[in-house]
């Protein structure tokens, strides 16, 4: 039984995945072929699947957020948990269901006013911490630049000190004559290997997504029975 | 496997006790159910079997063939033996089992529930054994059966009386058959066992079905001529069930020395556990019975002078000679039978050699000196005797029971006691025996010497000479001999002996003398005798030791184990230690758990009531020292692993589910009160947790340099972002694209950055939307980032829409909307409203996919907006946008975009990234098509370029909105109007437009469309800033309100870029047939001061003050600017024909002390000081220069600033660590 559920979710996949493969890349320029996917209504049936993968991504949004608040509950209310932990927990649940009755109230016409409550939440709140914890990020790329060669210095450590040196001084806003040398340099760096490097790195994604699809499609990969 | 065992049995039927199977031995010889009681046989049964045979042959009359050649064609199931001749090892019990063979199978009448559990359990019969041929004997023929042999059932299998010796010594055994030991593990005497077992390679048994009967010794000669007929793989292949686990259930109770055996050997995978542990579930193809007696047939052809009586006891030889004469002569038709071996051809093999090869194997396996002592003497005189209690009569021609004797286990000390013979004595006869055989009977030397060649050289050590064996006569307890077996059997699962490695079962504490005497002394009680009944001498002493019963259904390793809890002592009968030892074992978790494998629970069956299977664990037993090492073995150890000091001590142990079980297991000693305090673990110091002064001074640092910048001018260093992007540059042409929008585009703006890039995306995305509104385009704003989306319609509701739009708050008497000085009017010259000049979209759910599923069907997702009211676009596709903006935190925000949506649409993709995903996103505006933003400092030129623009005109056909007012009334000193103010809303032309003009006649300016310094100005004349184009026709100077003639002086300049990359010419007429003056360089700047009527040629002024024509289509008017900030504050009415004014954000107002409030204007002024567009804006916009005005942007200057200061803090600060950390290698290299 469990080898014929592998085979059937297999075969599944396979159809909808040729059938919406060839439904977005079968356009109306190649004569039989495309006649034969438009009879087949193929682009239809592409569009219907992946409407419902993205209502089914939607849901998941959605049991996710509901995961998150039973989770919570049962924090509070199970038993041997720390009371640090049923309090952060508390907040967490309170602030959640605040924010949707707010929301809901909004929307409804129930609460009025300028800003909105949800609004000074978001920005006032939210917004602030978010930023401030972005800002503490700094620190600890600093410190962490600043220990890169405690323990050893490396070839390799030691490049990525002086790249990064000269990026950062290239973006110092000075103009002085060795500034703009430094500047030209990091704006080369910027552009040449950086660029190159990028370049590359989405030439791999790109190539993986199709390999990967591919596979999926052949019924080599079978990942999402995982 | 032990249940199936206890299964067999009726109820009734099962034994009282452990011995019933002694009880329970058949007296009548014809009735294998009669209890011939023959006690713990062992495993020399198979001798009597051979007796047994010979019986039969005798009683034979009127056949050619003796019983076991006969007995397949007797019905199957039911044996022709006529029961126990006394000797019979197992068989007696299967008479007790009290079956009949008609309600079971053949295999499984009469035989112990430990052996019928080994049966084969599918329908197909079994060949029928004659019920005397040992178990093991018959296994051995039924390894080769094949399926010819089933298929002719009826025909007599046993054609050749060899066969069991062709199984053993000829045949092609492959490798696969190398586990047909263990099948023949349990019945089969241990020392052929220990044989069997050591010859993975010997070959296989062939079928003996298709043998014809044979008796002479020169079969063998043929034999060894022909090969014998292959059989098919599949009869032939062996399922054994993994007996891994068995021996590891059944640890606690096992004896001495098959712990001993263990210790050493268990942890080798290749280790096995003995023979009875090791039962596995025999197949059909192992356990078939075998049809009849596998004697070999020069037995047959021995005569009456040949044979020798002392060699078969009683046997008259004679039976074996008329046997021979009757049936058993060589044929030389017949087909050849199997040779003992490759090495030893049968015409040179005799039986002699075959024995002795077999015992010198044995002997070598299990020690010559041990266990031949112990073998009764092949001429044991079967007469009837009473042994032991005298309840078991054995009758005549059946060996006897043994008595114990010192040192050595009963049944074989009584076995040897009653022998006639004598191991040595048996030796010298039997050659001369075989000696006077006329049928060429070999020699005993040959024949013990073709079994030495049968088997393999590796598996075969140096036999023993077979006198040394047999004079020894000292027997030595079974034990010894018994755990000679650990270089033979020590194959045991890799499952099985690590667990019995590291499982600190103390084996040898609990199965001590004193603990077995303990037990002994309970058995010997009359109480435990009720309880267990008589316990027969005839068994080993280890088992009776450990108080086991042996009886009919239980000899596994199970059964062992489950009798030994049935027989527990009570706790106040235990020692302290193994009371500790018990209570900790209550506390330990349920022995199988539920999950746990069924081949777990099926091998284990029993086994966790008594013992509780420790978790399997791989690695070292590192838990050893927690339950039985004492306190000074734990000092030893401490001190070991302080000398051989790893990295694995500093590591902080992984514990495993055993590690945590047993870390709170009770000490032992502690309990027991004998044993000392632990010795103390070596215990590391705590480390103390510096405070990381650098870690802090590196914030401080940081935070310093970032905030000073804000409050101290002096650290104001650095120059600031430039006020104009470079021709060319991508952020240029971002701007070009806004900036060429015209009113009513729409543009989507994708918004796909969160909250912690806020900071800094958020100027970008405030700047690009206020410069939309400025073109009075109308943005739709959607994301796949519903935190982003909020976010963004906050940004666009609260800071641009509410800065541009009008202030409704208070209208003066006249019903004019008051706006207070600092604001303006949008560009639509109304409320922006939702849904009307601006559209929030829903959320885009599933990312990528999502997006492409948003682009299917573009007029269904943006019906509704965030707030599901109907948003009345009417968009079909992403051409419907004249430009996508993607304002993104990282690059997969872009790449999605650029991938899903940029092929959909033929209009520009925009992009805005922040500084860390600018390199990962430059790649998507390779084409000049896409502009690209990137980060703060962008956003703070483009929004410095803004700033600079005059504000635009009203859209044409806006909404007519209230005249607007000063809000506050006049101060008690009003200003009068200062001709500064006239001049700043008239607009005045410069005069060398009219020389210019007068040298082209092609310009006619007519007086009707000349400017009039009139108040009321028309909306006609808005346009003419915004694209050459649009320019009105009829520019005159002679029109320019205020009287001035020279823009300049008016400090309005009109500039213009050369829109393309090559150089354009400029000619000293507008056409082309004019005289190039000059190539313009592509994206050159130049001023522009008139054009042709039709407006296709402009009049441009190049920095060197040329003057000449250039084709409009190659330049794009820049919006105005002024050059001269005017202080003075702006106080208008305003009419629908205003210009909006981008200076009007009030949510930068604050900031701006440039525009002050005007309370000073009067009504007059306003009046005599009508609007004029394109003049009064400028004079209150001034252009941005370096140190010229204020910042309008709250913080925007210091906000760079703290950025440069945190830029040389941070790499400050690598700096330094990279220096000390360098110099830090050096110096330590340098100690090295």
């Amino acid at each position: 039984m469990k080898r014929l559920g592998s085979a059937l979710s297999t075969a599944l996949v396979m159809v909808i995945g040729i059938i919406t493969f060839l439904g977005l890349i079968v356009g109306n320029g190649l004569g039989g072929l495309s006649n034969v996917v438009n009879a087949f209504a193929l682009p239809t049936f592409a569009n219907a699947f992946l409407r419902l993968t993205v209502i089914t991504l939607a849901i998941t949004v959605l049991i996710g957020i509901l995961n998150l608040l039973l989770v919570h509950l049962s924090r509070v209310f199970g038993r041997g948990k720390p009371f640090s932990q049923r309090i952060n927990s508390l907040v967490l649940i309170i602030s959640a269901i605040g924010v949707i009755v707010l929301g809901t109230l909004e929307r409804a016409g129930v609460l009025t006013g300028s800003p909105a409550p949800t609004t000074v939440l978001l920005e006032g709140v939210q917004l602030s911490i978010e930023s401030a914890l972005a800002g503490l990020v700094l620190f600890a790329l600093v410190y962490g630049a600043y220990r890169l060669m405690r323990r050893r210095v490396t070839g390799s450590g030691l490049l990525f000190t002086i790249v990064l040196l000269v990026i950062l001084t290239g973006a110092l806003p000075f103009t002085t004559p060795g500034m703009r040398v430094v500047s030209i340099i990091r704006d080369w760096l910027l552009a040449v290997p950086v660029s190159a490097g990028a370049r590359g790195i989405l030439l791999g994604i790109a190539l993986a997504v199709t390999v990967a699809g591919a596979r999926v499609l052949i019924g080599q990969d079978r990942s999402y029975r995982d | 496997m032990t249940d199936d065992f206890d299964k067999r049995l009726p109820p009734d039927e099962e034994p009282e006790d452990d011995f019933d199977w002694l009880k329970n031995m058949p007296d009548d010889p014809s009735n294998p159910s009669s209890g011939d009681n023959l006690g713990f046989t062992g495993e020399l049964s198979w001798r009597q079997d051979v007796e047994d045979a010979f019986d039969n042959q005798l009683d034979a009359a009127n056949n050619d063939l003796p019983d076991w050649q006969r007995t397949d064609d007797s019905p199957q199931g039911k044996s022709t033996k006529a029961g126990g001749l006394g000797f019979t090892g197992e068989l007696d019990w299967m008479r007790a089992s009290g079956q009949s063979d008609e309600d079971a199978p053949a295999s499984d009448s009469g035989l112990p529930d430990w052996l019928s559990a080994a049966e084969p359990k599918s329908t197909e019969a079994p060949q029928v054994p004659d019920a005397d041929v040992p178990d093991w004997l018959a296994r051995m023929d039924l390894m080769q059966t094949s399926p010819a042999e089933d298929e002719n059932a009826d025909e007599p299998l046993d054609d050749d009386p060899m066969a069991w010796l062709q199984q053993d010594d000829d045949s092609d055994f492959d490798d696969e058959q190398e586990l047909e030991p263990a099948a023949l593990a349990d019945d089969m005497p241990d020392w052929m066992q220990s044989l069997r077992g050591a010859q993975p390679d010997e070959e296989e048994p062939q079928a003996s079905a298709s043998l014809p009967d044979t008796g002479a010794l020169n079969w063998l000669q043929e034999y060894a001529a022909e090969p014998p007929p292959p059989e098919p793989e599949a009869d032939l292949e062996p399922d054994f069930p993994l007996p891994a686990d068995e021996p590891a259930a059944a640890g606690s109770d096992i004896p001495d020395w098959l712990s001993d055996a263990y210790s050493s050997d268990f942890a080798s995978p290749e280790s096995a556990p003995p023979s009875f542990m090791d039962e596995p579930e025999l197949e059909d193809e192992e356990l078939e019975p075998v049809s009849d007696i596998d004697l070999p047939s020069w037995l047959m052809d021995e005569t009456s002078d040949a044979l020798p009586n002392d060699l078969f006891g009683e046997f008259d030889t004679g039976m074996l000679r008329e046997a021979a004469e009757n049936g058993l002569p060589a044929s030389p038709a017949q087909p050849p039978v199997p040779t003992i071996s490759d090495e030893a051809p049968a015409a040179k093999t005799g039986i002699t050699d075959w024995l002795q090869r077999e015992t010198d194997t044995a002997f070598s396996k299990i020690g010559q000196d041990d266990f031949l002592n112990t073998l009764p003497d092949f001429d044991a005189q079967p007469h009837a005797s009473t042994v032991g209690s005298g309840d078991q009569t054995y009758q005549d021609s059946e060996p006897e029971p043994f008595g114990a004797a010192d040192g050595t286990p009963d049944w074989l000390a009584e076995l040897q006691q009653q022998d006639d013979l004598t191991a040595e004595e048996m030796t010298t006869e039997l050659p001369t025996a075989m000696a006077s055989s006329p049928y060429d009977m070999p020699s005993d030397d040959d024949l013990f010497a073709g079994l030495g060649n049968a088997l393999p050289a590796e598996s075969a050590p140096a036999p023993a000479a077979s006198g040394e064996f047999f004079n020894t006569g000292e027997l030595r307890n079974i034990d010894d001999i018994l755990s000679s077996y650990q270089d033979i059997e020590t194959r045991v699962s890799d499952r099985t002996g690590t667990l019995m490695n590291q499982a600190d079962f103390d084996m040898d504490s609990l199965l001590s003398d004193a603990e077995l005497d303990k037990i002994s002394a309970l058995r010997e009680s009359d109480e435990r005798r009720a309880e267990m009944g008589e316990l027969s001498a005839d068994a080993p002493d280890w088992l009776s030791d450990i108080g086991v019963s042996v009886g009919s259904d239980d000899v596994s390793a199970a059964a062992i184990v489950r009798k030994q809890a049935q027989n527990e002592r009570e706790l106040e009968d235990l020692t302290d230690q193994l009371r500790a030892l018990h209570s900790a074992g209550l506390e330990l978790p349920s022995p199988i758990a539920d999950d746990a494998p069924d081949n777990m629970k099926a091998l284990l069956v029993g086994v966790p009531e008594i013992i509780s299977p420790a978790p399997m664990r791989i690695g070292k037993p590192s838990l050893a020292e927690n339950l039985v090492l004492s306190a000074p073995q734990r000092e030893k150890i401490n001190l070991l692993q302080s000398l051989v000091a790893t990295d694995d001590r500093d590591k902080e142990p992984e514990l495993t589910a055993i590690d945590v079980t047993l870390e709170d297991s009770p000490d032992l000693e502690a309990i027991a009160g004998e044993g000392a305090a632990k010795a103390a673990a070596p215990s590391r110091p705590a480390r103390r947790s510096r405070p990381k002064i650098d870690r802090l001074l590196i914030a401080i640092v940081l935070a310093v340099a970032i905030i000073l910048p804000f409050v101290v001018r002096g650290l104001r260093i650095g120059q600031l972002p430039p006020l104009s992007f470079a021709a060319g540059s991508p952020q240029a042409i971002a701007f070009d694209r806004v900036a060429n929008l015209q009113p009513g585009d729409r543009v989507m703006i994708a918004s796909e950055y969160g909250l912690t890039d806020a900071a800094e995306m958020d100027t970008t995305l405030d700047t690009l939307l206020r410069h939309i509104f400025a073109r009075g385009a109308r943005p739709v704003i959607v994301s796949t980032n519903a935190v982003g989306l909020l976010h963004a319609k906050n940004v666009l509701e609260r800071g641009v829409v509410s800065g541009l739009d009008i202030k409704t708050g208070s209208t003066d008497s006249a019903g004019n909307v008051v706006v207070n000085p600092g604001t303006g009017l949008n560009r639509f010259g109304r409320v922006i409203t939702p849904n009307v000049d601006y559209v929030v979209a829903p959320f885009i759910a599933g990312e990528s996919i999502g997006l492409r599923t948003f682009s299917q069907d573009l007029g269904a997702a943006l019906a509704n907006d965030i707030n599901g009211k109907a948003t009345n676009l009417k968009v079909t596709s992403y051409n419907n946008f004249a430009l996508i903006i993607v304002v993104a935190e990282t690059s997969d925000d872009v790449r999605r975009w650029a991938e899903q949506v940029a092929p959909l649409t033929s209009n520009p993709l925009l992009i805005a990234v922040s500084s860390a995903a600018a390199p990962m996103a430059e790649p998507y505006t390779v084409s000049n098509r896409n502009g690209m933003l990137v980060g703060y400092k962008d956003a703070y030129t483009y929004r410095a370029i803004l700033d600079a623009q005059a504000p635009l005109a009203p859209l044409a056909g806006s909404t007519s909105v209230p005249t607007v007012v000063p809000t506050k009334p006049p101060t008690a000193t009003p200003i009068p109007p200062t001709a500064t103010l006239v001049p700043t809303i008239t607009m005045t032309f410069t005069p060398s437009l009219t020389p210019t003009i007068t040298l082209t006649p092609s310009v006619t300016m007519t007086p009707t469309q000349t400017f009039t310094p009139s108040p009321t100005f028309t909306a006609t004349f808005t346009p003419t800033n915004v694209k050459a184009t649009d320019l009105p026709p009829t520019w005159t100077p002679t029109t320019l309100p205020g009287g001035s003639a020279d823009i300049g002086a008016q400090g309005l300049v009109i500039q213009g870029v050369v829109n393309v990359s090559e150089t354009v010419n400029m000619r000293d007429n507008p056409s082309r047939q004019g005289k190039v003056i000059a190539a313009l360089p592509g994206r050159s700047t130049v001023q522009i001061i008139g054009r042709n009527e039709d407006g296709t040629w402009l009049q441009v002024r190049l920095e060197d003050k040329r003057e000449g024509w250039v084709s409009a289509q190659f330049i794009r008017i820049i919006e105005p600017g002024t050059g001269t900030p005017s202080p003075t504050p702006v106080a208008y009415r305003v009419d629908p024909n205003a210009y909006v004014s981008l200076l009007s954000d009030s949510s930068y107002a604050s900031g701006n002390d440039s525009l002050q409030t005007t309370p000073e204007a009067t009504p007059e002024a306003t009046l005599e000081a009508p609007i004029a567009p394109a003049l009064a804006a400028p004079a209150a916009a001034p252009l941005p220069a370096q140190g010229a005005s204020k910042p309008r942007t709250p913080y925007r200057d210091q906000r760079w600033y703290g950025m440069t200061m945190g830029l040389l803090a941070v790499i400050g600060i690598i700096t330094l660590g990279a220096i000390i950390n360098i110099v830090r290698g050096l110096l330590r290299r340098g100690r090295k």
